[in-house]
């Protein structure tokens, strides 16, 4: 009987045995094991290049001091910018120091002092202006923007001076112990010599004083198509569904995250929404996230600006200003292109606006067109309704439909308002208009004339190129001796021959060079008689 | 051989595995019990630890659901305010039987709608289109009260509502979307308000709309709900309708 009842309970702690193990193994799945059966990452596809944030981070402009109130603005993407920054990029800013923002005369120290200017447009965190400049760590500076890197010499003291002002310029900092010496601030200014003079009355806004020239372009374009970045965004294709708008924008979303296509594809804006917490976003990683999101997301097309915009969104709104030909691109409603604009909120890109057309690889063709200059801009800028909000002033290229797959991109004089708004002031004078030749800003006119150091002789040599005239790019007004052709790009050498030799102010030194300008045989005629009395000056000068 | 001395050893050996499968069992069973009612021993720690405070219950279940389509008879984001003629009484909402009396013949499709008490304030009474018993939170009539009449409404309304076609899926349980908000997303010293199952997307300023099931949650002094994503687990925020139109954006385009 007992052995009846021990099998009994034998046989059921097996069965029970072999049940929960059943269960255990199949019964009861891990939580949090949840099916993903439609979701599939596919190896996202490459789509433009990447680029590095050292990159992006580069000034506005820089403006040329001459001294003597005369001045002169580089674009980004030139041979003499380009030179200065690279030069500026090895030199170290140490030992900063605030001082208040009305510390010094500003206005005097512009218009007496050889110097030059650095200007990032809304302002850079130190934290990434580190990135492309030596600037010492200090916690003096960690929460500004630093908006101006100004240095300048004093020439009475044979000096130099090097100061960081904030976005609101309000302060000031002295880097006192910087590595810059009085022949780098010769050498840089005479890397702009031969640049067309600017005028300005607050400091703020440069008008160059003649006519600027600058290129039409006409580019055919590629195109990413928006299947390629939906792709590229892990979009599911099984639950990604596809809408109109009322607008006549396309629409695709998966119910998060959204994509709108507009203007037949060429234009998306991907919107991502989060949670948003208090926490505030560090301006510097909002842009190290933006990079690295275009980086895996569309790439990079040509030569692009990096943009902390605006107070008020200013740490979670990036831009990039994409460049082409040196121009910054100005879209236009109807052909919307040039511009990258991320939202990033805790790290996390909620919204991503883009053009997908790629300029880079399509071929051109340029025109030379002329911008006005001196007094008809300055003219147009104080008609201009809205001049009291005008914050910047600069050449762009604004962009325009021009056939099948073709881009047309025009000069223009765009102004960029508080608001952030760019919009166009003037227009290019009209195509094939002949134009008074830019005038240079001059050679070395740093007041201490008597002074010959390295560099200024440098600049001075410079000037005594243009003089002898070697060649049709350099100096062709007073080439117009021997030949005939002028050059409008070359005109300013013969400014600097005037200039050099006769230490003359800018006023004289136009006598040069004024009537040196034309692509045409009768401008070239007329160079030859204006450039006529300067060789003489020239002469005697050197 | 003593076999029943044999016996007695193999009963006791499986009697300890039977024993030592069963504990198992029932840990596993409990786990899954707790992620759906109850919320973790780890979260009640983490809540300690910032001070969060969790007011309403967590609902415990957790269905498979689709994805919906749906489309706008009216303007997204912005419907119109319509005055009533004749003032209501503002009790009638507790009642589904008197507020469609009330205004059913006044509201269109009333009946589509469930009130939400909690995230309606005294002034304004929120009620959302239900599809399937829950809520879309995207969809909402409004009904303004002043000296406890209704006076006016507001109404999204929407047709086509459907699923997706596609396979239903499991939806997270209430805790572990309240998990992964404590944890990541709320600041300390946050209260909670209500976890709630519905339908929330994206908005577009397009009549077709997509919207997936999503966790809300409310939380005291935050006027705008959190919203979990019920498969994705992603968290959001409410949003205005995006719009194709940019032009007032900072950095806008230029214009002529």
């Amino acid at each position: 009987m007992m052995e009846k009842a021990k099998t009994g309970a034998l046989a059921l702690l097996v069965a029970l045995s072999l049940l929960q193990s059943y269960f255990l193994a199949y019964s009861f799945p891990s939580l949090g094991a949840r099916e993903s059966s439609e979701m599939s990452y596919v190896p996202t596809e490459k789509m433009g290049p990447e680029e590095r944030i050292e990159n992006l981070l580069f000034p506005e402009n820089m403006v040329l001091h001459f001294g003597g109130d005369r001045h002169t603005v580089l674009y980004p993407d030139t041979v003499a910018y380009n030179q200065i920054w690279e030069k500026l990029q090895s030199r170290e800013f140490r030992g900063f120091q605030r001082i208040g923002g009305q510390a010094q005369d500003w206005e005097q120290v512009r218009s007496r002092y050889g110097g030059i200017e650095l200007r990032f447009g809304y302002g850079v965190p130190p934290e990434l202006l580190r990135k492309v400049l030596r600037l010492e760590e200090d916690m003096l500076l960690m929460e500004e923007r630093i908006a101006r890197i100004w240095i300048y010499r004093i020439a009475e003291l044979d000096q130099i001076r090097v100061y960081l002002f904030s976005a609101d310029g309000q302060t000031v900092y002295e880097s006192r112990r910087a590595d810059i010496t009085v022949s780098d601030i010769h050498e840089y200014i005479s890397f702009g010599a031969r640049q067309p003079m600017y005028r300005t009355t607050d400091g703020n806004l440069y008008l160059p004083e003649q006519p600027l020239e600058a290129m039409e372009a006409t580019a055919t374009y590629d195109m990413y198509t928006p299947d390629q970045l939906l792709r590229n965004l892990n979009f599911d294709a099984g639950a990604t569904k596809s809408f109109k708008d009322r607008s006549g924008t396309q629409i695709y979303t998966d119910s998060k995250r959204g994509l709108q296509v507009e203007q037949d594809g060429r234009w998306v804006r991907f919107t991502n929404p989060v949670a948003v917490t208090d926490s505030a976003t560090q301006p510097s990683d909002s842009a190290y996230t933006a990079v690295s999101f275009v980086n895996s997301h569309g790439g990079w097309d040509g030569l692009h600006r990096l943009v902390l915009a605006g107070s008020t969104e200013y740490g979670r709104s990036v831009l990039f200003q994409q460049y082409y030909l040196s121009r910054p691109l100005l879209s236009a409603p109807l052909f919307r292109i040039g511009a990258m604009r991320l939202t990033v909120q805790q790290g996390v890109v909620t919204d991503y606006e883009r053009s997908l057309v790629t300029l880079s690889g399509g071929a051109a063709e340029h025109t030379v067109r002329y911008l006005p200059g001196g007094d008809e801009l300055a003219g147009r800028l104080a008609q201009y309704e809205r001049r009291f909000e005008v914050e910047a002033l600069y050449p762009a290229l604004r962009t325009s439909q021009a056939g099948d797959m073709r881009v047309r991109l025009t000069p223009v004089w765009a102004v960029r308002l508080r608001d952030g708004t760019q919009e166009t002031l003037a227009s290019a004078l009209p195509a094939g208009m002949e134009v008074e030749p830019a005038q240079a800003a001059g050679a070395d006119k740093l007041p201490t004339g008597g002074e010959q150091d390295e560099a200024g002789g440098g600049a001075q040599d410079g000037a005594q190129d243009g003089a002898s005239a070697d060649g049709p790019d350099e100096a062709s007004g007073v080439d117009a001796e021997g030949g005939e052709t002028g050059d409008a790009s070359g005109t300013g050498g013969a400014d600097d021959a005037a200039d050099g030799a006769s230490g003359a102010d800018a006023d004289s030194a136009a006598s040069g060079g004024a009537n040196a300008e034309g692509a045409d045989d009768s401008a070239g005629r007329e160079a030859a008689d204006g450039a006529d009395g300067t060789p003489a000056d020239a002469n005697s000068g050197a | 051989m003593d076999w029943s001395r044999a016996k007695s050893v193999l009963i006791i050996s499986f009697l300890v595995l039977n024993i030592v499968l069963g504990y198992q069992l029932w840990t596993d069973l409990r786990d899954r019990l707790d992620t759906g009612g109850e919320l973790s021993q780890q979260t009640l720690e983490l809540m300690q630890q910032k001070d969060i405070l969790l007011l309403g219950n967590v609902p415990d279940k957790a269905p498979e659901l689709s994805n919906l389509e749906y489309r706008f008879t009216t303007t997204p984001g912005e419907p119109e305010r319509v005055e009533l003629e004749t003032p209501v009484e503002s009790r009638i909402i507790f009642s589904e039987d008197e507020l469609r009396d009330g205004l059913g013949d006044i509201i269109p499709e009333l009946d589509h709608y469930a009130y939400d008490p909690e995230i309606s304030t005294t002034d304004v009474f929120v009620l959302y289109w239900m599809a399937d018993g829950l809520p879309m939170f995207d969809v909402e009539l409004r009904l303004y009260i002043q000296d406890q009449q209704i006076i006016a409404y507001s109404q999204d309304r929407v047709e086509q509502v459907q699923p997706d076609g596609a396979m239903p899926q499991q939806v997270l349980s209430a805790s572990e979307a309240l998990q992964l908000l404590i944890e990541n997303t709320l600041q300390p010293g946050t209260v909670i308000q209500e976890i709630r199952l519905g339908y929330h997307g994206q908005m577009f300023d397009s009549e077709d709309q997509y919207s997936a099931p999503s966790w809300r949650v409310l939380l005291q002094d935050e006027p705008l709900p959190y919203y979990v994503h019920g498969v994705s687990a992603e968290v959001s925020t409410e949003t205005e309708p995006t719009s194709g139109d940019t032009e007032q954006d900072p950095m806008g385009e230029g214009r002529q």
